[in-house]
């Protein structure tokens, strides 16, 4: 079983609130990831480029932001890059932070490579013994969709990994779709938004 | 929106066979993804898959002590995250190491919007590592070329593959 | 606890023909007890990065044993490679990390988070073969020959305590190690 890609990134954005949503790699696709549903884009991270660093990033954005939620969707491949953040998170122990990985098992935007130990690691289990207050699998639509609310209730840091059914880019990279915000761009809504 | 190809995976694996490459310490990445499927296929070259392209360095310098021939394949942006160990595993360490870079961003008509292909060879000229282009089946020999010079140097050599490929 | 000089002693006493790739304190304590320094690299630099060393060196010699004598404060900068090891999956890989609490690779210093990381659970949710966590000597020296002989990748976390002053690293440098090596093996590929 697994979610689709595009359902998880929609159910998301709709049990967010005014939650910030940091995406990155497959959650942040131009075609199936949050920026192609969100209604609440002026709250959206969509961080193109620096793999791996999107929990490090929405840590600082966490700590930043103590009153509101902060949830990241990260990657599989992505958080291999920077399992150490899993122990930076656990240490700093943000109650705002959620920080959720599709997990479908390759890399997906360069062309569907399996990431090393497709499969058999254990992310949950890497967070929890991290120091996470929390940590959900998930691997169906339905228990998303009815989970969501309570795991949002509840205090961070919490991770939940999702099993997603991979969308495989191979398009070299000067030739896909660019979003229609730029990173520098969307930054500065954020900003904004965050300041009123 | 795909152009023709012009550099073929056969091109660049005949060239790590020829220069009796055992290993390729990889990551993954859009520009090298074409030569994915004939690696995994291929007897005679193991890919050791990485989390992190740091990684890579190290465990080519463990193979290198131990009597095989590894190349790295990692793109540009992961020169950047590797920069200490490239150092240290590389060129500290005299580590005859050839990497094989994706880069991306590389566009040889245009001019180069993406900020990993701007600072790619600023990098390596810090480093005072060179570096030879691929982009095409006619270029594959430079791969020889470099491996002959990290041999004869003693130094990592970078081969930069810039490449518009199709399948 | 296990006091750490003991720890290596033992490790020292039953490597065999073991290669030993060893970085920071582990590195400091090891260089003044191993016998066979002609088998052994001594990771002074990129000090996180011994366990890819050893992953390359076990693959290239899977016919001899490969220890990485590593360090809790510096896996903690580099815990990907527990993942990359599950997945190459070498039986022929004995990865022990040292685990103090006087954090003397820091001068003392605490590391942030560093006592709440369960190193064993993630080389096991990693994919690890084998895990091992010994906090006595005699535990040690008792388990040592099943840690050894048994198909790895296998991940042996120490709890030690400092006994006596820490040696200074060794006067040879990285580079000298890997070439000593490189020619106890014969390493002449190309």
């Amino acid at each position: 079983m697994a979610i689709e890609n595009l359902d998880a990134v929609r159910l998301l954005d709709e049990h967010r609130h005014d939650a910030i949503i940091l995406t990155t790699m497959s959650a942040n696709n131009v075609h199936h990831g949050l920026p192609s549903v969100s209604k609440n884009e002026h709250l959206d991270f969509p961080m193109g480029g620096a793999m791996g660093k999107a929990s490090s990033l929405g840590l600082g954005l966490a700590l930043a932001q103590p009153d509101r939620k902060v949830m990241v969707v990260d990657g599989d491949g992505s958080l291999l890059m920077n399992l150490g953040s899993l122990v930076t998170v656990g240490n700093k122990a943000p109650e705002n932070l959620y920080h959720f990985v599709f997990e479908n098992g390759v890399y997906a935007i360069t062309g569907g490579q399996p990431v090393p130990g497709s499969g058999d690691t254990n992310f949950a289990g890497m967070a929890r013994e991290a120091g996470y207050a929390s940590v959900y699998e998930i691997d169906n639509t339905e228990d998303l969709a009815t989970s969501l609310d309570g795991i949002l209730e509840q205090k961070g840091p919490t991770l939940i990994c999702l099993k997603i059914v991979p969308v495989i880019e191979n398009t070299p990279v000067q030739f896909r779709d660019r979003p229609s915000r730029t990173t520098q761009i969307a930054m500065k809504d954020l900003q904004g938004a965050l300041a009123d | 929106m795909q152009q023709e190809a012009v550099l073929h995976p056969a091109s660049i694996i005949a060239e790590l066979k020829k220069n009796k490459v055992t290993h390729v310490v990889w990551l993954p990445d859009s520009e090298t993804n074409f030569m994915y499927q004939q690696l995994t296929e291929d007897p005679e070259v193991d890919l050791v898959p990485v989390c992190r392209e740091g990684e890579t360095m190290a465990i080519a310098a463990g193979l290198w002590v131990g009597g095989k021939r590894p190349v790295c394949l990692i793109q540009n942006t992961g020169i950047f995250e590797s920069g200490d160990s490239i150092r240290g595993l590389g060129l500290d360490v005299n580590n005859p190491l050839v990497m094989l870079v994706g880069y991306r961003g590389w566009d040889r008509h245009g001019v180069a919007r993406d900020s990993a292909a701007r600072f790619i060879e600023h990098i390596l000229h810090a480093w005072g590592i060179t570096y030879y282009l691929v982009e095409t089946d006619d270029d594959a020999n430079r791969i020889s070329m470099a491996m002959e010079e990290a041999d004869r140097t003693s130094k990592p050599v970078a081969v930069l593959v810039g490449t518009e490929f199709g399948a | 606890m296990i006091p750490s000089q003991q720890g290596m002693q033992l490790i020292n006493e039953r490597r065999g023909e073991a290669l030993v790739v060893s970085a920071t304190t582990a590195l400091r304590e090891w260089g003044s007890i191993s016998e066979r320094r002609d088998l052994d690299l001594d990771l002074s630099d990129c000090m996180d990065k011994a366990p890819g060393v050893g992953l390359g060196l076990a693959i290239a010699q899977p016919e001899r044993k490969v220890l990485v004598l590593d360090h809790g404060s510096v896996l903690r900068t580099n815990l990907g490679s527990l993942v990359t090891i599950g997945n190459a999956a070498p039986s022929n890989l004995v990865h022990f990390v040292m685990e103090d609490e006087d954090h003397p690779s820091t001068d003392g210093l605490p590391i942030p988070g560093m006592d709440n990381i369960n190193f064993r659970a993630l080389a096991q949710d990693g994919g690890y073969a084998r895990i091992y966590q010994f906090d006595s000597l005699e535990d040690l020296m008792f388990s040592m020959e099943e840690v050894m002989e048994g198909p790895g990748p296998t991940f042996v976390s120490l709890k030690v305590y400092h006994d006596g002053d820490i040696p200074a690293y060794p006067t040879r440098s990285m580079a000298d190690s890997l070439k000593t090596v490189r020619e106890s093996l014969d390493s002449t590929p190309y």
